[in-house]
Parts: C-alpha cells; sequence; structure tokens
C-alpha cells in the first residue's frame, strides 16, 4: 500500500504540481500534427513516386529510384538535421513547418515502396483484363489495379504510419517539443527520471495500440466488401 | 482526385504562412524585461534553462548542445542563446556573425556531482579539489585549458591505467570543460577527474551522454560521479550532492550581430 | 476481317512465332489447337497486341493496328477478348464488371449499360448475381460472366485464350454452350482451345501450331479425318 501511495505522490509532485501535464499534451499534440501532416506529404509523394516507378520512362524510374535510395539510406535524425540546419537553414523556416517537411519527405520514400509492391501485387491478368476491353493504361490504373492496390498496402501503410509516431521521438535533434521531448523537460525540471519515462512511454503505447485496433478495424471492414 | 489536390493546396498554404513568419529580426537587449516575448535558445537541463523559464517571459527552446542552439541563431530560427561564458566564448570566436552581449545575469559555480549516500567518494573528491588548490596542480589546469595567448596545451593523463575504474559522466560539448579531440574526450573537467580518480588510486572510465541524462545516470548508478561543468542549484541539491566548487562562471547571451 | 503478314515474335532469343501470315473472315470461327508451347496462344494475344510483336504486320478492318499512329484502345474496344483465369475485377460487383468499359469509355450512359447487362445475364440465367461479388462464383459462372463483358462492348470479333483450361470438368459445359450460342448468332470468333470436341462441332477452321508456325489448316471434318501433317497426326491420336 505504502508502495502505491509512494507511487502516487511521486506522480503527483512530478506531473501536477506545477501544471507539468501541459507540457506532455502539449507535446503529444506536436507529435500527432507533425506525424499526421508528414504522412498526407508522404502519401502524395508516394503515389506520385510509385507511379513513376511503375511508368515506362526510363528517367521518372531513375528519379524516384534515386530518391528512395538516399532517403530511406539515411536515418531521420540525419536527414531531419540535414534539413533544419543545411537545406532548409537561410529560408529562417519554422522548426515544426521542417520538421513535417522532413519526416513527410521520408516517409514519401517508404510509402512510395508501399504503395509500388501493392500495385505490381496485382494481377497482370487485371491489367490484361482492363486494357482488353479498350481502357487506357491510366484508366485501367485508376479504376482496376490501384483500388486492388490500396486494399493489399493498405496494412504496411497503416504499420508506416504507426512507425512514423515513434521515429518523430528523434525531433528534439531540432529543438521541437514532441511527447519524447516533453519527457524529457519533465525529467530536467523534476530529476526525476522513472515517471516521465514511463507516462511517454505507456501515452505512446496507448496511441500505437489504439491505432493499430482501428486499422484493423478498417481493414476488416474493407475485406468484407470484397465479399459483399 | 479533387479531394488529394485539395488537400495539397491546403498542406502548400500552410506552409507559406508558416515560412512567412519567420525572419532574421534584429533585436536589442539591454536588461532582462527585454528578453521577454524573445525566442531564447538554451542547451537542455542547463542553469541557462532554468534561468529563462524562471526569470523571464520568452519562449524557451531547448537543444542538444550550446553549438545546435548557436546554429540555429545563425539560421534565424531563435532569437538569442543563453550559455555559459566560456562556451560562449567559444561559439563567437568560431561564428563571425554572433557576437555576446556586455550584460551578466547569474553568478554560479561549478562543482562535481555524487549519489548523495557516497559520502566516501565526496570526502576523497574534496580532498582532491583541495590538494590541487594548495599544490598549485589547479593553476596549472586553468593554465592550460584557459591560457592568455589561446593555446590550450592538454595535460597527460595522471590517473592509473589499470585496476578498479570509476565512471565519471559529462556532456563533451562544452568547451573547454569537456569536448571532444580527434576521436579523444578532453577538457578541464576531464584533466580533473583524472586527478580525483589518481586520489582514489583508480583508472578514469569517461562517459559521455546528453547533459540532461546526467543525474538520472548518476541516480541510476550508471555513472559515480558528474563532472560537466555543472552548477550548483538548490533544485539540483535535492537530487544529488556537491563537491566544493571549483569554477565560478556566469551566463551570458548570444545574439545576431 | 483480321490479317496478319508474316508476324514473328520471340522471348529471350526463343522464336515463339516464326513468319505467320493468316487471314480471317467475318463470321469465321476460328479454332487454334497445338501442343503447349506451340506459340497459339501468344499468337492470339498479338492480334489485339497484348504481346508486341517483333515483326510483320496486323490488319483489322482495313487499318494495319501495330503502329505508334494507331489507336489501339479504339481497337480494343472492337476485339472482346475472355482469358483461362477469367479475370474478372474482384473489388466490383458482377454488374459493375460488365458496365466499367462500356461507361467508363462514354459508349453507354449508365442507365443504358446497366440495362444492356441485365439483359445479358439474363440470357446466361445468372440475373440473381447481379450485385454480388465474382469470389462468390464458380469458375463456370465467372467464366460465362466474363464472356458477358466483353459481349457488352458489342464486339466485332471475341478472341478466347483456352477459355475452359482453369474450370472444374462438371463446369466445362457451361461455358461451351454459352460459346455454341454465340457461334450461332454469327459472331466471329477465334478460340484457342483443347476441347476437341467443341472444335469440330462450333469451328468452321482449325489451325493447328507447332514451333511457332501453323502447320496445317482445314475444315473440321477434312481436319480431323483426314490430317496429313505427321505431326498433326501424333498430336490427335495423343489427344483424341
Amino acid at each position: 500500500m505504502d508502495f502505491f501511495v509512494g507511487i502516487f505522490n511521486d506522480f503527483y509532485r512530478v506531473m501536477i504540481e506545477g501544471g507539468r501535464w501541459v507540457l506532455l499534451l502539449e507535446g503529444l499534440w506536436n507529435t500527432i500534427y507533425i506525424a499526421v501532416c508528414a504522412v498526407l506529404i508522404g502519401t502524395v509523394i508516394g503515389c506520385l513516386l510509385a507511379l513513376c516507378k511503375i511508368s515506362k520512362s526510363k528517367v521518372l524510374r531513375a528519379v524516384a529510384n534515386i530518391y528512395t535510395t538516399i532517403i530511406r539510406g539515411i536515418p531521420l535524425a540525419t536527414q531531419l538535421m540535414i534539413f533544419y540546419f543545411v537545406i532548409f537553414a537561410s529560408f529562417g523556416m519554422d522548426r515544426h513547418l521542417v520538421a513535417i517537411i522532413a519526416c513527410g519527405i521520408n516517409s514519401g520514400a517508404y510509402v512510395t515502396e508501399i504503395f509500388r509492391a501493392g500495385i505490381q501485387g496485382v494481377d497482370i491478368g487485371q491489367t490484361e483484363a482492363g486494357r482488353s476491353l479498350g481502357l487506357s493504361r491510366a484508366q485501367t490504373m485508376w479504376r482496376i489495379v490501384i483500388p486492388q492496390a490500396v486494399k493489399t498496402a493498405l496494412p504496411t501503410y497503416t504499420s508506416e504510419f504507426i512507425a512514423l509516431i515513434k521515429e518523430t521521438s528523434v525531433l528534439s535533434f531540432i529543438a521541437v517539443a514532441d511527447l519524447n521531448k516533453a519527457g524529457d523537460l519533465i525529467r530536467n525540471a523534476t530529476y526525476n527520471a522513472w515517471i516521465p519515462l514511463i507516462t511517454v512511454a505507456v501515452i505512446y503505447l496507448l496511441i500505437t495500440f489504439g491505432l493499430t485496433k482501428l486499422f484493423a478495424l478498417l481493414e476488416r471492414r474493407l475485406a468484407r466488401s470484397d465479399r459483399g | 482526385m479533387k479531394k488529394i489536390t485539395a488537400l495539397f493546396m491546403a498542406v502548400v498554404l500552410c506552409a507559406l504562412t508558416f515560412a512567412g513568419c519567420a525572419e532574421k529580426k534584429q533585436v536589442t537587449i539591454n536588461s532582462t524585461e527585454d528578453l521577454n516575448g524573445l525566442k531564447i535558445g538554451v542547451q537542455s537541463g542547463t542553469t541557462g534553462q532554468t534561468w529563462c523559464e524562471e526569470n523571464t517571459d520568452s519562449e524557451v527552446i531547448t537543444f542538444k548542445s550550446g553549438m545546435d542552439a548557436a546554429l540555429d541563431l545563425k539560421n534565424g530560427g531563435i532569437d538569442a542563446v543563453v550559455i555559459d561564458e566560456l562556451p560562449a566564448q567559444r561559439i563567437v570566436e568560431q561564428n563571425d556573425d554572433l557576437k555576446i552581449l556586455d550584460l551578466r545575469f547569474t553568478k554560479e559555480e561549478y562543482a562535481i556531482a555524487v549519489r548523495k549516500d557516497d559520502t566516501a567518494l565526496l570526502e576523497s573528491i574534496n580532498k582532491t579539489i583541495a590538494e590541487m588548490k594548495e599544490n598549485g596542480d589547479y593553476d596549472k589546469l586553468t593554465g592550460a585549458f584557459m591560457p592568455a595567448d589561446g593555446n590550450i596545451v592538454i595535460p597527460e593523463n595522471v590517473a592509473p591505467t589499470s585496476g578498479e575504474t570509476v565512471k565519471m559522466g559529462t556532456n563533451a560539448a562544452f568547451w573547454p570543460f569537456e569536448y571532444t579531440e580527434g576521436s579523444d574526450i578532453v577538457g578541464f573537467d576531464i584533466t580533473m577527474s583524472q586527478y580525483i580518480a589518481k586520489g582514489m588510486g583508480k583508472q578514469l572510465e569517461i562517459i559521455n551522454m546528453e547533459f540532461d541524462s546526467l543525474i538520472a545516470a548518476l541516480q541510476a548508478g550508471s555513472i559515480d560521479f558528474i563532472a560537466a561543468g555543472m552548477s550548483v542549484t538548490p533544485e539540483r541539491e535535492e537530487e544529488v550532492a556537491f563537491s566544493d566548487t571549483y569554477y565560478a562562471s556566469e551566463q551570458v547571451v548570444i545574439v545576431r550581430k | 476481317m483480321i490479317e496478319v503478314k508474316n508476324l514473328v515474335k520471340s522471348f529471350d532469343g526463343n522464336v515463339v512465332l516464326d513468319g505467320i501470315t493468316e487471314t480471317i473472315q467475318k463470321g469465321e470461327k476460328v479454332v487454334v489447337i497445338g501442343p503447349s508451347g506451340s506459340g497459339k496462344s501468344t499468337f492470339l494475344r498479338c492480334l489485339n497486341l497484348l504481346e508486341t510483336p517483333d515483326s510483320g504486320e496486323i490488319w483489322f478492318e482495313g487499318e494495319q493496328i501495330n503502329t505508334k499512329k494507331c489507336n489501339i484502345n479504339r481497337i480494343r474496344q472492337k476485339m472482346g477478348m475472355v482469358f483461362q483465369h477469367f479475370n474478372l475485377f474482384p473489388h466490383l460487383t458482377v454488374l459493375q464488371n460488365i458496365t466499367l468499359a462500356p461507361v467508363m469509355l462514354k459508349l453507354q450512359t449508365k442507365e443504358q449499360a446497366e440495362a444492356r447487362a441485365r439483359e445479358l445475364l439474363t440470357r446466361i440465367g445468372l440475373i440473381d448475381k447481379a450485385d454480388i461479388y465474382p469470389n462468390m462464383l464458380s469458375g463456370g459462372q465467372k467464366q460465362r460472366i466474363a464472356i458477358v463483358r466483353s459481349l457488352a462492348m458489342n464486339p466485332d470479333v471475341i478472341l478466347f485464350d483456352e477459355p475452359t483450361s482453369a474450370l472444374d470438368p462438371e463446369m466445362v459445359g457451361e461455358v461451351l454452350e454459352l460459346m455454341k450460342e454465340l457461334a450461332d448468332d454469327g459472331m466471329t470468333m477465334v478460340v484457342v482451345t483443347h476441347e476437341m470436341g467443341f472444335a469440330r462441332e462450333v469451328g468452321t477452321r482449325i489451325l493447328f501450331m507447332d514451333g511457332g508456325k501453323v502447320l496445317e489448316q482445314a475444315a473440321p471434318e477434312e481436319f480431323f479425318t483426314n490430317p496429313k501433317n505427321e505431326r498433326l497426326k501424333d498430336f490427335l491420336s495423343k489427344v483424341l
């Protein structure tokens, strides 16, 4: 009993006193909106580049390949710092925006591969059936291949989003106060390591677990429509 | 398709709005009050951070090192950096477009931190510091790392190179107290720690980590003492025990020229 | 209607079509038979350019189709194709499978296309399946719907690429029955198949292909009773 009272007192001192829980809330908000914006950018990039990757044009394929090779070959933290301290240095751009752009570009490379695999995973017979009916390449792609590709790519796509939420914990490298950083700030202010760390860990876990469940539900819905 | 286009447009629009906000403004700071409303960069977990949070109404942005904060200052991401005097001098030396303001806020003193229950180690450290001040080793140390002519000569390791080890935690981004020279971590605190280790008859193991992780690491037992230009503050004294102080410093403000 | 001149196609150095010249008239039901690897499927797939020939000419209704100038999508609207593996679109209902192309290509309004699709489905007795998804259907049903899907485009010719090879034996009959009906209605058909009974009964002309060449062709009666080519004799002795 004393043990739990002790924990509660510690928790109260570290989190509630001085309103430090607000830091966590702000950090959580930053983490979520940066991840959501980044995944939107990543999805747009991913769509375009996946189409480049399967296009007939050698130039477009090469561009997409160079992009994915470079971005996937460099850790996010390094990219983030390059974007902030080198590429966007002279623009004086808001650090949150740089974070969104960097994470978006990073995520874009992974989404590209996910979509490409999804599109190429659709049986070639589907394309042939579409084309043999007189549909153009684009019409076949848009109405026949992509709807099926989306369904197969969805599970990996959603886990990429969840991975991105976890990866945003490197944002403190460019001094963005994300959830992880909020934990750091509380740790510094209170010199208590375990309460903020465990709290942050639990919040991350709740988000990722919740999203995993949510997406699984969504996938099951989609799968059901398949069966009519 | 229309929805995607609209979404994309919205993102671009947001981007432009954000980008429009930031510009490198020239700030004039003559007193503490002038820091209000500014974006101030500090190293995470330092007294600079605490001081800014407690004494100014500014947006305090924490970086992993003072150098990162300075870089962001150059790039226009923040308006000023609050940091200890000596690292500040080093930063300004290396960046022509930055300057230190002729303004001093707080005096503070560096000391070595140990676990509260580790009285034996604390006594040993205090004894070493006292001896060094007495026999001239301390003056040699300041002479080596804060020379008048600017040419630092790094002293030889004085600690034993075999036997039991004592673990010292530091954050090697705080010139001239701890920094990297080639692949070695060197500095005032490092050499002093070697004297401390020598006094204990042990090898010195240096563990380099984030500044804001040092106290937690000490409490967790992964290091035995902290020598990281750490200032004595009442908040920290609640968590750790400090040795006798060994250096007096001040917080200064760096801005763009 | 379809004219093929000196068609050559090779995959990775293996010659699959070795200079084929052939003419198919309107109303003909040409059945192509031959051992596997003889190039018969490739020949069929070249007719609507699902495979691009290395050299040679393909003419359809007086227009050469294997040139850059030719809009192949427009040609394909007039050349239906039925595949071995049906290739129905699994994400669309049966009705949507049938109406997708006519509506998308603006050949018919949605209402017209649906009415036509329902009419065709009624004809083959699958009207009750209109709103379900293909994976609820049997193989035979799938293939009949695939045939209806190409019929909905009102094609001038339908190409059948081994339409019964992927079916369980008890389902082969219903598909062949539908193909026979089409033939009776006067549809021009090119059929690659192993169904000798069908070839004999429905075909107006039978081609025997082997090694990328047409080795023999004749009307069914002549073809089956009096084969001349040694390899055809050998082939028929194995399959009949």
